[in-house]
């Protein structure tokens, strides 16, 4: 069960191939350097790119097979999506943006004093700081109650203090959330930091020698994403 | 003459006309703006250039051609006068049409522009979280685009204020029914009434005036 990902895209300079598992309450870190197809990759999960074939599998629900024809649009995923410089809605306030696609029962009042937002509440989105806005992204998110959490360097361009705030609540987030998480980065610190899984991706396709471990392939032939805390020395490749 | 049908009449009708048109025409042209911003169709420039035609062409060949199109033996007047009994042709709610033909750019551009300005990924969180495209129109697009759409609703109300030629050949120029103020500037000048065509001109001057610093400073925003 869980999430089942394996899609092939040709993109300009090289091909998309790339097949990975994610269990429940499991946070998988997609690691690799800029231009390796990381995004892309959360794209096609969340349903804003098509891919040319394959499938994405979440439970038992089939989001994409492209042999049958199956694609299932953004809307009906439930996916939250929050990346780097997310956009939130500039004619709300930062109290209408969270409640936005609220679901039925979130108490985002709650929610909000959780990620210590409340008291900006009546502002808008452009009278509050990048960590700020960034904490309100995640909100916002979280008050749909997805069934799967995408975060695409959604920390990246925040200074170190705030940084290690947030991801220690996106680890907090794990235990609550009983739902895959999909983590990018191309800081293998942060990597280590959260990761319960690694994903090195490169060109497209996964690649383990990016950090110097070797494949493990499992009886099907499929890759296993490695156990970060079971290999705590990683080291980058170049 | 007296007051009512030399000044008020043609003011009167001037402004329910500019006012039915751009009402009209927003609501029609905001889907087919955003239309055109996102979708991708074959002829879609050729489409586009059909709906700006109206910047291109002289006022009195717009006004023919509409004349033709919408007269007892055109496909728009015939089809009109089997549904409602009634002609197009020298009537307010034929001038109506032609007018909002006549400024359909006017209400297109500003509106493509505001909505060519809305950034990509605010419509894809939308979508990610959960709404249709139409819902995402409604609650994202349009929210922040107001003043693009201000700045149309102004250009179009402006446009329709001045609008001369469409409206004298599709209109003519009955009182109470099509005799916009344009006209009767116009036919006050003719009959070497230069007071009357005065007054009515410095009615206008004051007007325009005032919308144009609004759109100057919605288009700034």
């Amino acid at each position: 069960m869980g999430f089942s990902f394996n899609i092939q895209k040709p993109l300009i300079s090289f091909n998309l191939d790339v097949s990975f598992t994610c269990e429940n309450s499991r946070l998988l870190v997609l690691i690799g350097p800029s231009g390796a197809g990381k995004t892309m990759l959360m794209r096609l999960i969340a349903g804003l790119e098509r891919p040319k074939t394959g499938r994405i599998v979440y439970e038992n629900q089939i989001w994409v097979d492209m042999d049958r024809c199956v694609f299932l649009p953004p809307q009906s995923r439930c996916v939250g999506y929050v990346f780097q410089d997310y956009p939130l809605f500039p004619h709300l306030n930062i109290q209408r943006n969270v409640a936005f696609a609220a679901g039925s029962g979130t108490d985002v009042d709650h929610l909000m004093k959780d990620f210590d937002i409340w008291h900006l509440r009546h502002r808008k989105p452009q009278e509050i700081s990048g960590g700020e806005r960034q904490r309100c992204a995640l909100c916002q998110t979280l008050a749909r109650k997805p069934q799967m959490l995408l975060l695409d360097e959604p920390f990246s361009a925040l200074d170190v203090i705030t940084r290690r705030t947030l991801r220690s609540q996106v680890i907090g987030l794990r235990s609550k959330l009983d739902i895959p998480m999909i983590y990018v980065t191309h800081d293998i610190n942060e990597a280590l930091a959260i990761a319960d899984d690694i994903l090195p991706i490169v060109a497209g396709k996964v690649d383990r020698d990016w950090i110097q471990q070797p494949v493990e392939h499992d009886e099907r032939g499929n890759v296993i994403p490695m156990k970060a805390a079971r290999r705590p020395r990683l080291s980058l490749a170049y | 003459m007296d007051m009512n049908s030399l000044i008020l009449s043609p003011l009167y009708l001037s402004l329910q006309l500019a006012l039915v048109t751009t009402t009209t025409l927003i609501l029609l042209t905001a889907p087919l703006a955003y239309l055109l911003v996102h979708a991708r169709f074959p002829g879609k420039s050729f489409f586009e250039a059909l709906l700006n035609l109206p910047l291109a062409l002289p006022p009195t060949v717009i006004g023919f051609y509409l004349l033709i199109l919408m007269g007892p033996e055109g496909a728009a007047g015939r089809t009109w006068e089997a549904v409602t009994g009634s002609p197009l042709l020298f009537t307010f709610t034929g001038i109506t049409l032609a007018s909002m033909v006549y400024s359909l750019p006017f209400a297109l551009q500003p509106m493509k522009a505001a909505f060519e300005k809305i950034d990509r990924r605010l419509l894809e969180s939308a979508y990610v979280l959960g709404l249709t495209p139409m819902s995402a129109f409604v609650k994202v697009v349009l929210p922040n685009s107001l003043h693009g759409l201000a700045a149309s609703a102004i250009l179009v109300f402006l446009h329709t204020l001045g609008a001369f030629g469409v409206l004298l050949i599709v209109g003519g120029s009955i009182p109470g029914e099509t005799r916009v103020f344009s006209i009767a500037i116009y036919e006050a000048v003719q009959s070497m009434n230069y007071r009357e065509a005065g007054i009515l001109s410095f009615i206008l001057l004051p007007v325009g005036f005032l919308f144009l610093l609004l759109v100057n400073r919605l288009i700034r925003r």
